[in-house]
C-alpha cells in the first residue's frame, strides 16, 4: 500500500518527476526513488544506460544486499541529521541520501549516485581494489568507471541540499518532522564545541574543576537571564549542559536530576526577572511529569534549551517591551565600545533618552546600576583575556577601556570578589 | 637527521605538505612525500609535522561549518595517499614490536577521522593496529580481543549519543572475564577523562598525536 502511495504520488504529479528530471540534467548524477524495502519505483534515464555502474555491479549475491546496506545505514543518518547524507559506497563511489516520509514514517528514499570527486584516472589502486572481487564483470565495471560523473566538493554540497528538497517534496506533508532531529543534533553539536573549549583550557580536567565551573556559570546565566539577554543566556546554558553532560552522561538517572537542578536554576532566575511564580512552577511541574517518559539525554538537554526559550520569551512579555528596545540597544552598544571611554552621557545619546532617564530604566529593569553594567561587561571581557593569555595585567586593563591598571583591579575585585591576580591563578 | 635539507627547508616543505592535506591536493601530497621519504627525512617527522597537522586541521574546519563532508572526505584522501607511501617503511623500520591492538568507532557512530589517525600514530610507533572499521558492537568489540589476543582494546566515538556504547562494550568484556587481560584506551572530541574515570576505561587520549604516549605508558613501555 505504502508502495503504490509513493507510485502513485510520481504518476499524480508531472510537475515532481520534471524536478527530478532536471536534478540529473543540471548535475550529471543518475537518480533514482526507491521505496523502503529498497525496490526502485522510479530513476532517471541514464540508469537505463547498459554500462550504468550500479546495475552492472549489483552482482547475484551478496554485492546487492550490501549496496542495500549502506543505502539502509546512509537514511538511518540521514534521519538522525535531519539532512542529506553524502558518503561513499561499498566501491568507494559517492552517493548522495535523502528520506522520504508518510507522517513520520519512512516510505522510501532518493539517492542520488554514483558520482566522484576526483577524476577515474586518479584513482588510486587501493580504491579500485573492491572492484576486482567480482571478477566475472571485472572489465565492463572498470570501463563503466570512466563514464561516472565527476562533482566538485561545492556541487556535491549544493546537489545535497537540492535532493532534500526533493526528498521534501515527495514526502507527506514534508519533512518537518526531521527539523527536530535537526535541532537536537545543532544543540549536541554546541555542547561538544563547549566540552572541547572546557578540555583546551583545562588539562586536568577532573569532577573538582567540573564543579567549581559549573558554580561560575550558574551565577553567570543567572545574571543573564536577569539582564535578559538571550544569546549570552543560551551560551551558558550550552556550557552547562556540557558540564553536566561530563559528569553523568554514563548514568542517567543522575544526569536527570542535575537537569532537574539546572531547571530549578533557570526558573529562579526567571521569577527574578519578573515572571510569575505560579508561572514557574507550573513548568517544574511538567518537567517531573513529562521527564518521566523521556529516556535518552538528547531529548532531556532540547527540554531544557525549549524551557530556557520559554522563560526568555515570558520576561520579554512580562517587561515593558519599549523599554526593553532600549536595553537591548543599550547592552548592545557597551559591548560594542566596551574598550572605549563611555560615559553615560554618550550612550544615552545613542539610545535617544536623557541621561538620567536611562539610568532610571537600567535601574528598575536590571536592578543595577549603568555604571556597574559597564564594569560587568569589561570585567567578562578581561575574564576571557586572562584565562587564555599571558598577557600583562596592565595591558589586558587597556583593553578593556580602563586606561589605568590600578582603577581596574578596583573594579575587577568589586565585580567579582577576588584580584584579577587571583583569578588567573585559579583559572591555571 | 642525516638528510641534505637545511632546517628552515624541512620546515617549509611540511608546511607545504600540510596545507596540500587541507587543501585536498592529493598531487602535492604525493610528490612532497616520496621526495622527502627519498631524501630521508625522518618518517615521524612527515606523519607527524606535516601529515596529520594538515588533517587536524580540517577536522577543525568541519566542526566549524567552513567545510562540508565531501571536503573532509578529499583530506583525508590526501592523507591517505601520503599514508600508503609511508606505512610500508615504517612497518619494516618497527619489526620487532608485538603488541597488538583492536580499534574501533562504536556502534551507530560512522566517524572515523580521528580513529585513523591514531591507527596512522600508533603504527608509526610499532604498534600492530587491528582496525574494527565503524559502526562495532560490543559483541564484534570483545570477539576481536578474544580473536586476536589484543593487549590494548581502543574506542572512538563523536558523538555524546553513541558515548554509551563504550561503557557496555567494557561492562561486556567485564562479563567475559577479559577486563583485565585486556587494557582499555577511549577517545574522541565528547570524550573527557571524567567520563573514561566514570566508566572504568583504564585511559584516556586527549588527542590522536599523544595516542602511542599513552598506550606505552598504559603498558608500562618506556616512551
Amino acid at each position: 500500500m505504502i508502495v503504490s502511495h509513493l507510485s502513485t504520488k510520481l504518476r499524480e504529479n508531472g510537475g515532481i518527476t520534471h524536478q527530478l528530471r532536471s536534478f540529473t540534467q543540471s548535475t550529471g548524477i543518475p537518480l533514482r526513488v526507491l521505496d523502503s524495502k529498497g525496490r526502485e519505483v522510479w530513476k532517471s534515464a541514464i540508469c537505463l544506460r547498459k554500462n550504468f555502474f550500479c546495475h552492472l555491479s549489483r552482482g547475484k549475491g551478496e554485492k546487492g544486499g550490501f549496496c542495500r546496506a549502506i543505502h539502509k545505514k546512509a537514511v538511518r543518518e540521514s534521519i538522525r541529521w535531519g539532512e542529506a547524507t553524502i558518503r561513499t559506497c561499498c566501491y568507494s563511489l559517492m552517493q548522495i541520501t535523502a528520506p522520504i516520509m508518510n507522517h513520520g514514517t519512512l516510505v522510501g528514499y532518493l539517492i542520488a549516485s554514483p558520482f566522484l570527486l576526483v577524476d577515474p584516472s586518479e584513482l588510486q589502486p587501493d580504491e579500485l581494489s573492491s572492484l576486482h572481487r567480482i571478477s566475472e564483470k571485472k572489465r565492463l565495471l572498470e570501463k563503466a568507471i570512466l563514464s561516472i560523473p565527476v562533482v566538485k566538493d561545492e556541487e556535491a554540497n549544493q546537489s545535497a541540499k537540492d535532493l532534500f528538497r526533493l526528498a521534501e517534496a515527495l514526502s507527506d506533508p514534508d519533512l518537518s518532522c526531521l527539523r527536530e532531529a535537526r535541532e537536537i543534533q545543532e544543540l549536541q553539536g554546541k555542547i561538544v564545541d563547549q566540552i572541547l573549549n572546557f578540555k583546551a583550557l583545562d588539562k586536568d580536567f577532573n569532577p573538582q574543576s567540573l564543579s567549581r565551573l559549573f558554580y561560575e556559570q550558574e551565577r553567570e546565566i543567572i545574571a543573564r537571564i536577569r539582564l535578559g539577554d538571550r544569546v549570552g543566556a543560551k551560551e551558558i546554558l550550552h556550557r552547562l549542559l556540557a558540564i553536566v553532560l561530563s559528569e553523568h552522561l554514563e548514568n542517567f538517572e543522575l544526569l536527570k536530576i542535575s537537569i532537574l537542578e539546572l531547571l530549578i536554576i533557570l526558573t529562579r532566575a526567571a521569577v527574578e526577572a519578573g515572571t510569575k511564580i505560579e508561572e514557574v512552577l507550573g513548568m517544574r511541574y511538567r518537567f517531573i511529569t513529562e521527564s518521566a517518559a523521556i529516556k535518552d539525554q538528547e531529548d532531556l538537554c532540547i527540554w531544557v534549551a525549549h524551557l530556557l526559550e520559554n522563560l526568555m520569551d515570558g520576561i520579554y512579555q512580562t517587561r515593558h517591551a519599549k523599554n526593553y528596545q532600549r536595553l537591548e540597544k543599550t547592552l548592545g552598544f557597551i559591548e560594542a565600545h566596551y574598550n572605549e571611554s563611555i560615559p553615560v552621557e554618550r550612550i544615552a545619546k545613542e539610545v535617544y533618552l536623557s541621561p538620567s532617564r536611562l539610568s532610571h530604566i537600567v535601574k528598575d529593569e536590571l536592578g543595577i546600576t549603568l555604571r556597574e553594567c559597564v564594569s560587568k561587561v569589561r570585567v567578562d571581557k578581561a575574564k576571557n583575556l586572562l584565562k587564555e593569555k599571558e598577557l600583562p595585567i596592565s595591558q589586558i586593563a587597556l583593553e578593556v577601556g580602563y586606561p589605568d591598571q590600578s582603577y581596574f583591579t578596583k573594579v575587577f575585585k568589586k565585580v567579582e570578589k577576588c584580584t584579577p591576580n587571583a583569578f588567573r591563578e585559579k583559572a591555571f | 637527521m642525516n638528510h641534505r635539507f637545511q632546517e628552515p627547508e624541512i620546515h617549509e616543505m611540511l608546511r607545504t605538505l600540510s596545507q596540500a592535506v587541507v587543501m585536498r591536493d592529493c598531487k602535492t601530497v604525493q610528490e612532497l612525500t616520496e621526495r622527502m621519504v627519498d631524501e630521508k627525512v625522518d618518517l615521524f617527522v612527515i606523519l607527524n609535522q606535516g601529515l596529520n597537522p594538515g588533517m587536524l586541521w580540517a577536522c577543525e574546519q568541519f566542526r566549524k561549518g567552513t567545510f562540508h563532508v565531501p571536503e573532509l572526505l578529499m583530506s583525508s584522501r590526501a592523507l591517505k595517499i601520503g599514508m600508503n607511501i609511508l606505512r610500508p617503511l615504517i612497518r619494516d623500520r618497527e619489526k620487532d614490536v608485538v603488541d597488538r591492538v583492536v580499534i574501533g568507532t562504536v556502534k551507530f557512530d560512522l566517524h572515523d577521522i580521528g580513529k585513523n589517525l591514531v591507527i596512522i600514530v600508533l603504527e608509526g610507533n610499532g604498534f600492530e593496529v587491528i582496525d574494527l572499521g565503524v559502526d562495532v558492537s560490543p559483541e564484534k568489540f570483545v570477539r576481536a580481543v578474544e580473536k586476536h589476543e589484543a593487549h590494548i582494546l581502543a574506542m572512538s566515538s563523536l558523538l555524546t549519543s553513541t558515548m554509551g556504547w563504550m561503557k557496555s562494550t567494557l561492562e561486556l568484556l567485564r562479563e567475559a572475564g577479559m577486563k583485565r587481560v585486556v587494557r582499555t584506551i577511549i577517545g574522541g572530541a565528547p570524550v573527557t577523562s571524567v567520563f573514561a574515570h566514570n566508566i572504568g576505561a583504564d585511559a584516556y587520549c586527549a588527542e590522536a598525536t599523544s595516542a602511542a604516549e599513552t598506550v606505552k605508558k598504559l603498558l608500562g613501555i618506556e616512551a
